[in-house]
């Protein structure tokens, strides 16, 4: 049997050598070729002598031709986020699949690892299914668990899966390939949630709602691609890359105030529900440990840290005055 | 009187659970060279005179300030010259950064960094109040003993050692007074110590490194209690808190400084509280409208505390209520305003806007006659002839909660 995989990075590049080494590559079809990494994959393959075919979303009977030239009995979408038309989806019949890490229907969307991140899980699955016209829909075809660590961050955890994919389609390859029947996916259920690209609200720390634990799965879920969980400091905004809940007493502060600025506690903020220390921050000055910039921009115990999108009210309330907001801090 | 404060030297007796002062910081030495060599810098007051000249430039600097004070010839350069001297003297001492930026909020309230705190040097209507009040008081205890305590004094115990050194230059320092400095730094303890060594002043003052709330002595041993331990509008610092534990410890006829904190509500537009163009001296807004006291902090008020404990352990203290005029004009936005007067000792007051813990702190949450454009947790929507309950809130960040209080 030989795989078609469409992709747009690296991150398929132990799926494809595996397939090459095993002789069940046909092709790879590159998506979005003008970024440094999908070039730097065409190089890789170019290297190795692997055939590669540039997806034009306008031109999806190319690649039904060139599917047909190089008799692959699938294509495997993998790191992928082009849709293919209906139209391909319905010539191609079952034979276009896709890796979703999600156990669907859970997590259908663009980005299943930042919400199970985000959300604290302690496992994931990935999926091999069949793409119908609405994504994250068909028939699966083939799934397997996958641990995420507690320190995590989106993109280790994706490294991770792209070393383990290899062993996934191999298994699915040993357990018959396109020979497993699909099944059909649960009916999706009202406390399935959907896994859109995250947006700017999804990205920011509330820190009236979110508490501790959520903070340090958020911050793990940003980082690195998003930049960060965002946050706000007398109006400017600072991303958080790390941080770890922590056992200090919180002495009913608001959400958000600063508790201890030291060594060797570091940075540590009260959260509704605990503390939380912040270790690691960005920021346009660079990336600093949370204490360091602490010390380094000379916050002050007692001073508050604001949500995202920034909410504090002298910036809409028309109570704007900067000598009560200064006498405020 | 406790024997022990009798002993000649000058202690910096360490918290069993915090082993700060004895700290080694794993940092390279040109690391901490640097970061105190920044310090020295971010202060200008770089000196190129050597160690052995700090006592006598202490000295002669502080003799010349309270002297000025004493006699109303102060200016803010005095106060500035003053920090310079006090600051170099910090520098020298070269504590490690890390010890002397740490900065935490406890039980009682927040205790700023020494780096931060050395500052209060600066603020001359509160310093020159003290420093005026204790000339004047100090020598009247020269016919008893007294023991003066300072919790939470700081790394200078500003209010109160320049004071000691000019008396005793006078004469006029009373032979049986004791001092007891108190301050939970560890790097605020190590400036003290050095400090009072500097000016030879270890017969008399001793040097404790705790909690103000944890200082124990015999109920009625202090005869001056004095504390300044507080932000604008009795805020976020413990001042309240160690007044309240000092309470039992005060005897019949001792003195508290300042005797009375006066907090008061104020209802008042932004733009004519804090304009645009700042205010001439002596100015006022003429647009406030006053609704009442909201805590007079004094000797015989902190016998008559009312302490309200919560479920979880917090404690609060309930405070006066006040009214919202009824007629008040709801055309424009009014917020609420604490405003500050301390009166230290007969006198002899720091007066609104005087110094920075004289400002008056406005409370955001409270939205008088309007709705907030974008509400927040916590807001409170006061209509006009509505009443307002105020407690303080002695845990973590002390400061007064407005409550809205439902008609009878």
């Amino acid at each position: 049997m030989k795989l078609i995989i469409a992709t747009q990075t690296s991150l398929a590049l132990p799926l494809i050598q595996d397939l090459y080494a095993r002789q069940q590559l046909a092709a790879v079809w590159l998506y979005d070729v003008t970024g440094d990494d999908s070039r730097q994959l065409a190089t890789q393959c170019a290297m190795l002598g692997i055939g590669v075919q540039v997806m034009d979303p306008e031109k999806p009977e190319a690649l039904l031709q060139h599917q047909s030239v190089q008799q692959a009995d699938a294509i495997v979408s993998c790191y992928l986020s082009f849709l293919f038309p209906p139209a391909m989806v319905q010539a191609l019949q079952g034979k276009l699949l896709n890796i979703h890490a999600s156990d669907l229907p859970q997590w259908r969307g663009a980005d299943p690892l930042f919400w199970q991140i985000g959300e604290g899980a302690e496992s994931g699955c990935l999926t091999l299914h069949q793409i119908a016209e609405q994504a994250d829909t068909g028939d699966i075809l083939y799934q397997q668990m996958f641990n995420i660590h507690p320190y995590d961050t989106h993109q280790s955890l994706n490294i991770s899966l792209s070393q383990y994919m290899p062993l996934f389609i191999g298994q699915w390859l040993s357990a018959g390939g396109m020979d497993c029947k699909p099944q059909p996916q649960r009916k999706f259920q009202s406390e399935d949630k959907p896994a859109p690209r995250p947006d700017i609200k999804s990205t920011g720390i509330n820190w009236q709602q979110q508490g501790c634990l959520d903070i340090f799965h958020l911050a793990r879920a940003c980082n690195p691609q998003l930049g960060g969980a965002a946050f706000s400091f007398n109006q400017d905004v600072l991303y958080l890359l790390e941080a770890t809940p922590v056992e200090h007493p919180r002495y009913g502060l608001a959400a958000g105030t600063i508790v201890h600025i030291g060594e060797p506690e570091g940075l540590l903020v009260a959260c509704h529900d605990g503390v939380l220390r912040l270790d690691i921050i960005y920021l346009a000055a660079g990336i600093f440990s949370g204490l360091r910039f602490a010390e380094r921009y000379q916050l002050q115990v007692g001073q508050s840290f604001d949500s995202y999108p920034i909410t504090k009210r002298e910036k809409l309330d028309g109570r704007n005055n900067s000598q009560y907001n200064e006498l405020c801090r | 009187m406790d024997t022990a404060l009798r002993q000649r030297n000058v202690q910096a007796t360490l918290l069993s659970e915090d082993h700060n002062s004895e700290q080694t910081f794993s940092f390279h030495p040109s690391l901490l060279a640097s970061l105190n060599q920044q310090l020295r810098t971010s202060l200008t007051s770089v000196s190129s005179e050597s160690e052995k000249n700090w006592p006598e430039r202490i000295s002669n600097v502080l003799l010349n300030s309270v002297s000025h004070v004493v006699s109303n010839s102060s200016d803010i350069n005095l106060f500035q010259q003053c920090f310079q001297e006090l600051a170099g003297f910090y520098c020298s001492l070269d504590i490690p950064a890390p010890l002397r930026q740490r900065q935490f909020i406890n039980n009682n309230g927040l205790v700023m960094s020494p780096d931060y705190a050395i500052r209060t040097v600066l603020d001359s209507a509160r310093v020159g109040t003290f420093w005026q009040a204790l000339s004047s008081i100090l020598p009247q205890y020269a016919e008893r003993e007294c023991h003066l305590v300072y919790p939470a004094c700081g790394p200078f115990a500003p209010l109160l050692l320049p004071v000691l050194h000019y008396l005793r230059e006078q004469q006029l320092l009373p032979e049986n007074l004791q001092v007891t400095l108190i301050d939970i730094h560890p790097a605020a303890i190590q400036s003290l110590a050095a400090l009072v060594e500097s000016l030879q002043l270890q017969e008399m003052v001793k040097v404790l490194h705790q909690d103000a709330c944890d200082y124990q002595a015999e109920n009625g041993s202090v005869d001056i209690l004095l504390v300044e331990a507080m932000q604008h509008g009795l805020s976020r610092e413990g001042h309240l808190n160690i007044c309240q534990h000092f309470a039992p410890l005060l005897a019949e006829d001792a003195l508290l400084l300042p005797e009375k904190i006066s907090i008061r509500a104020v209802l008042t537009q932004a733009d004519d509280e804090f304009p645009a163009k700042p205010r001439e001296a002596g100015e006022r807004n003429t647009q406030r409208v006053d609704i009442g006291p909201v805590l007079e902090l004094s000797r015989e008020s902190l016998r008559q505390l009312d302490l309200v404990r919560l479920n979880d352990g917090s404690e609060l203290i309930r405070c006066q209520q006040v009214q919202v005029p009824a007629d008040l004009n709801t055309t424009i936005e009014h917020i609420l305003l604490l405003t500050t007067e301390m009166q230290v000792y007969q006198d002899l007051s720091v007066t609104e806007y005087a110094s920075g813990i004289t400002h008056p702190l406005p409370d955001l949450s409270v939205c008088i006659g309007f709705e907030p454009h974008n509400p927040q947790p916590g807001d409170l929507l006061i209509k006009p002839g509505d009443s307002i309950l105020f407690y303080y809130r002695k845990q973590g960040l002390p400061g007064f909660l407005p409550v809205y209080v439902e008609p009878a």
